[in-house]
C-alpha cells in the first residue's frame, strides 16, 4: 500500500508538479473542446485553432494569477 | 537515410533527455566521489533496469491496447500538462522569480550532504550512496521515459516506422554524450545552458501536447478518427512560436513582481524541471 501511494505520489509530482491549477484547466478545456465537437457547435476547421487559442490564453493567466497569489501568501 | 520526421523525433528526445541526464549525472558524480563508485554505479544500474521495464510495459501496453486517436488525446493531455510545468518554471526563472538551476551549487550541496551522512554497508555497498544514486537516476529517468514513450507513440501514430526505437536511440545518445562529456571533465556539467534548454524543451513539449490533444479529440467525432490541423504537421511550428510569444509576454507581466520579493532558492530535492 505504501509502495502504491508512493508511486502515485511520484507520478503526480512528475506530471502535475506544484501547480495543479494548470492541470485542472487543461482537463477542463479538453472536456470543453470535446463538448463543442460533439454538439457540432463550431466548424471543424476552426476547432483546432480555437482550442489552441483557449489553452494559450488560460495557461499563462493561471501562471500570472497563481504567482501573484503565491507572493501575497509569502508576504502575509 | 533518416526522414525529416525521424530527425525531428530524435532531436526532440535528445535535447529533452540531455537536460535530465545532466541532473542525474551530478547526483551520481557526487555519490561516486564521496561514497564510492561501486555504490553509486550499482544504484545507477538498478535504476536503469527499473526504467527499462517501466518503458517496455508502458510503451507496449499503450501501443497495443488503446485506440490510436484516444491514445493521442491521453498522451497529448499528459504531455501538455507536463510541458506547461516546464514552461511555468522557465517563465518564473526568466522573470527573476525563481533561482536559476545551478549544477555547481547543487553538486556542492550533494557533496556536503553525502559527507555528513552515516555509513551503513551491506555486501560491500554503501547504503546512502546506492539509495541516493538510485533515486536520482530513477526520478530524472522517469521524465525521460515519459518523453520517449509519448514522443515515440505520437510519431508512430503519424506513420513513422520504428518510432519507439528511434525515440529510445535519441535518449540513449543523450545519455552517452552527457556521460562521455562528464567523464572527460570529471566535474558537473555546469556549462550546459540548462535553463535555456529547459525553456526550449518546455515549449516543445507544450507544442506537441496541444497538437496531439486536438488531433486526439477526433476520437469523439462521428468518424472516431483523429482530427486534422490546418497545414498538417507545419501547424506544429506555428504552435511552437505562438507558445514562445505567449511565454515572453507572461515573463514581461511577471517581471515587475521580481522587484518586490527575493527569488526562491535552488532546490536539490525537486523532481520536476
Amino acid at each position: 500500500m505504501k509502495f502504491v501511494s508512493g508511486f502515485l505520489g511520484v507520478c503526480y509530482d512528475l506530471v502535475v508538479g506544484d501547480c495543479w491549477q494548470i492541470a485542472a484547466a487543461v482537463v477542463l478545456l479538453v472536456v470543453g473542446g470535446i463538448a463543442l465537437l460533439r454538439l457540432d457547435a463550431i466548424p471543424l476547421w476552426l476547432l483546432p485553432v480555437a482550442i489552441a487559442a483557449a489553452i494559450m490564453t488560460v495557461a499563462p493567466l493561471i501562471i500570472v494569477i497563481e504567482t501573484r497569489a503565491g507572493m501575497r501568501r509569502m508576504g502575509d | 537515410m533518416l526522414s525529416v520526421d525521424a530527425i525531428g523525433l530524435i532531436t526532440a528526445v535528445f535535447v529533452a533527455a540531455a537536460v535530465e541526464v545532466v541532473e542525474a549525472f551530478t547526483i551520481v558524480l557526487a555519490m561516486g566521489i564521496t561514497r564510492g563508485w561501486r555504490s553509486a554505479l550499482t544504484g545507477t544500474l538498478a535504476a536503469i533496469l527499473t526504467l527499462a521495464v517501466v518503458a517496455a510495459v508502458l510503451g507496449v501496453a499503450l501501443r497495443d491496447f488503446v485506440n490510436p486517436a484516444l491514445l493521442q488525446l491521453l498522451v497529448g493531455t499528459l504531455l501538455l500538462i507536463f510541458g506547461l510545468q516546464w514552461v511555468r518554471k522557465a517563465v518564473l526563472r526568466s522573470a527573476g522569480l525563481k533561482a536559476l538551476h545551478d549544477e555547481t551549487e547543487i553538486f556542492a550541496e550533494e557533496l556536503a550532504e553525502a559527507r555528513a551522512a552515516h555509513s551503513r554497508r551491506r555486501f560491500g555497498i554503501d547504503g546512502f550512496g546506492f539509495i541516493v544514486s538510485f533515486k536520482g537516476v530513477l526520478l530524472e529517468g522517469l521524465e525521460v521515459v515519459f518523453i520517449v514513450v509519448t514522443f515515440g507513440l505520437g510519431a508512430a501514430h503519424r506513420g513513422l516506422p520504428n518510432a519507439m526505437l528511434i525515440a529510445s536511440l535519441g535518449a540513449v545518445a543523450a545519455a552517452a554524450a552527457v556521460v562521455a562529456a562528464g567523464v572527460v571533465m570529471r566535474r558537473p556539467l555546469a556549462m550546459v545552458p540548462e535553463n535555456t534548454m529547459k525553456y526550449a524543451v518546455g515549449l516543445m513539449l507544450s507544442s506537441f501536447g496541444v497538437f496531439w490533444v486536438v488531433e486526439g479529440m477526433g476520437f469523439f467525432s462521428p468518424l472516431g478518427k483523429s482530427l486534422e490541423w490546418p497545414g498538417g504537421i507545419w501547424a506544429l511550428v506555428c504552435i511552437f512560436f505562438a507558445w514562445l510569444v505567449v511565454s515572453r509576454i507572461t515573463v514581461l507581466a511577471l517581471r515587475p513582481l521580481a522587484t518586490h520579493g527575493a527569488p526562491l532558492p535552488v532546490s536539490t530535492t525537486e523532481t520536476g524541471p
